[in-house]
């Protein structure tokens, strides 16, 4: 059993900064923005900027944690090493699951801690799940195909960009995975799709990554 | 114990492996080729980097590969690139700093743990890519150029190191100086063009050399005979160091393991 914890960790000792940005997003900036639209007297405009913020701030935050353990994988110096220690064999995406799954535990606390001021914030957890998960999916597809991190990450944050911008325009909205006004009722999340073509994007990426034949 | 057989590669048009073949046991083998004759990508494709379009290879399950390109993630220290591939290698965490310490003390690190890989010389990076070939006992080790880069202080401990592992795993050194094989290796492929030309050892190589190999006063330059193979010019003396089949006018020289390559590769130009 290859020892994945100590991969991650390793990892993450020396991006620290990749490390905590999701972290501060959650527990310093999203209070802040919170507490500013509670400072105003308005709840609703206080729950609003903190879906917003959080929508906008933490798929970008799971996406930096799964750039900082592939970019030691992918195109970088020590990679022909590495999977010569398994002839070629191993592939990432069973670490980039144990992300998402230390993404989901990280949030837990602000999850409760917003349920409390807000009631029950559980749907959006859940979307924003699907969707970190998603993005993890895309990033690592891109990554491998591409055969650059850097190139993968650009393309998954130029789409963030996109969702952030046309999220509030009537014809764009459709293509786009903000939804600032989720909890207002306004349904057509694609949770299944979403979930799906993840998979496919881990599946296809493990396959990618597999073939030993970087040129 | 390595097997290689029949294996082909090409990238586009270009074939890069032309059928190597190739049964290895317990020892060191140096493979030896001039540049471009496809070492390193042989190497890959024992090592698993890459998958021959033809041919088989079996390899037992731990390998130890230091590539011709060594390097690692610059944030991690030396100590965490060795964690990092002792993880990977799935040495149990108990035993694993003992482990990492005495593959760098092999190589004279084990000061330098602490130290980021970024802050690291070239050969010092080396070292630690020779270290983490040697983690995990592996039964096949694979260096490739592994003196490419090292002062002469560094090649003499990595003779060393080879040479304490003799009786252990596989070794196979891959390299276009004949210095490097003609001390540390018990057997001798040589590569060229994508083929194994010969399999042989250092002794056999010089003894095929023998009575070629001539030492000819510069003033003889123009009473060589055609077909012959000027090896070097000795500087200062300015005697010509010859190869031929033929009688050329001047002493038998002592064949080298050089003289026995040059025999080979000559034979193909
Ligand atoms: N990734 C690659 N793409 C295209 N050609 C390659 C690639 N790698 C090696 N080659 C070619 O294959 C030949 C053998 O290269 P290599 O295995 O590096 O030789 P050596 O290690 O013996 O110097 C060279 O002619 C080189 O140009
Ligand atoms: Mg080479």
């Amino acid at each position: 059993m290859i020892r994945r914890l100590q991969l991650v960790r390793l990892t993450f000792r020396r991006t620290l900064p990749l490390f905590l940005a999701p972290i501060v997003s959650a527990y310093l900036v999203l209070p802040l923005i919170t507490a500013a639209g509670l400072a105003s007297g308005n709840w609703e405009i206080a729950l609003e900027n903190l879906i917003y913020g959080e929508q906008a701030l933490l798929p970008v935050g799971g996406l930096l944690w799964a750039f900082a353990y592939l970019q030691v994988w992918i195109g970088s110096d020590g990679e022909e090493t590495m999977r010569a220690c398994h002839r070629g064999k191993y592939v990432c995406a069973a670490e980039l699951l144990m992300l998402n799954i230390g993404f989901t535990v990280m949030l837990l606390p602000a999850l409760a801690a917003g349920t409390l001021f807000f009631g029950s914030l559980w749907t959006e957890y859940a979307r924003l799940l699907i969707q970190v998960f998603f993005y993890i999916g895309l990033f690592y597809f891109t990554a491998i195909l591409l055969r650059s991190v850097t190139m993968g990450g650009m393309l998954v944050l130029a789409y963030h960009l996109f969702c952030i911008f046309f999220c509030r325009n009537t014809e764009m909205r459709g293509y786009c995975l903000i939804r600032p006004d989720v909890l207002a009722g306004a349904a057509g999340f694609p949770y299944i799709l979403l979930l799906l073509s993840g998979s496919v994007m881990y599946s296809i990426g493990a396959w990618l990554e597999r073939r030993p034949d970087r040129g | 114990m390595l097997e290689v057989s029949h294996v082909e590669m090409r990238f586009g048009q270009k074939e890069v492996l032309r059928g190597v073949t190739l049964t290895l046991h317990q020892g060191v083998y140096g493979l030896l080729g001039p540049n471009g004759s496809g070492k390193t990508t042989l190497m890959r494709c024992i090592a698993g980097v890459y998958r021959p379009a033809a041919g088989i290879i079996r390899t037992p399950e731990r390998i130890g590969y230091l590539p011709q390109r060594f390097g690692m993630f610059k944030q991690l220290t030396v100590y965490e690139a060795m964690a990092y591939f002792a993880a990977l290698k799935q040495i149990p965490a108990r035993t694993q700093r003992k482990a990492i310490m005495e593959c760098l003390e092999q190589v004279h690190l084990a000061d330098r743990a602490d130290d980021r890989i970024g802050a690291l010389s070239g050969g010092m990076v080396r070292r630690v890519g020779i270290a983490q070939a040697l983690l995990g006992c592996p039964e096949l080790i694979l260096a490739d150029e592994p003196t490419a880069g090292l002062d002469p202080e560094e090649r003499l401990r990595f003779k060393n190191v080879i040479s304490n592992l003799r009786g252990g795993p596989t070794v196979v050194l891959s390299t276009h100086i004949v210095e490097d094989v003609e001390s540390t290796c018990d057997h001798i492929i040589l590569l060229y063009s994508g083929k194994v030309l010969a399999e042989s050892t250092a002794d056999d190589l010089r003894a095929q050399a023998a009575g070629k190999v001539f030492s000819v006063p510069a003033d003889k330059r123009c009473q060589l005979q055609q077909p012959y193979h000027l090896l070097r010019e000795e500087a200062g003396t300015g005697t010509l160091r010859v190869l031929s089949d033929l009688p050329q006018p001047g002493d038998l020289a002592a064949p080298t393991v050089e003289d026995g390559y040059m025999l080979y590769i000559r034979g193909r130009m």
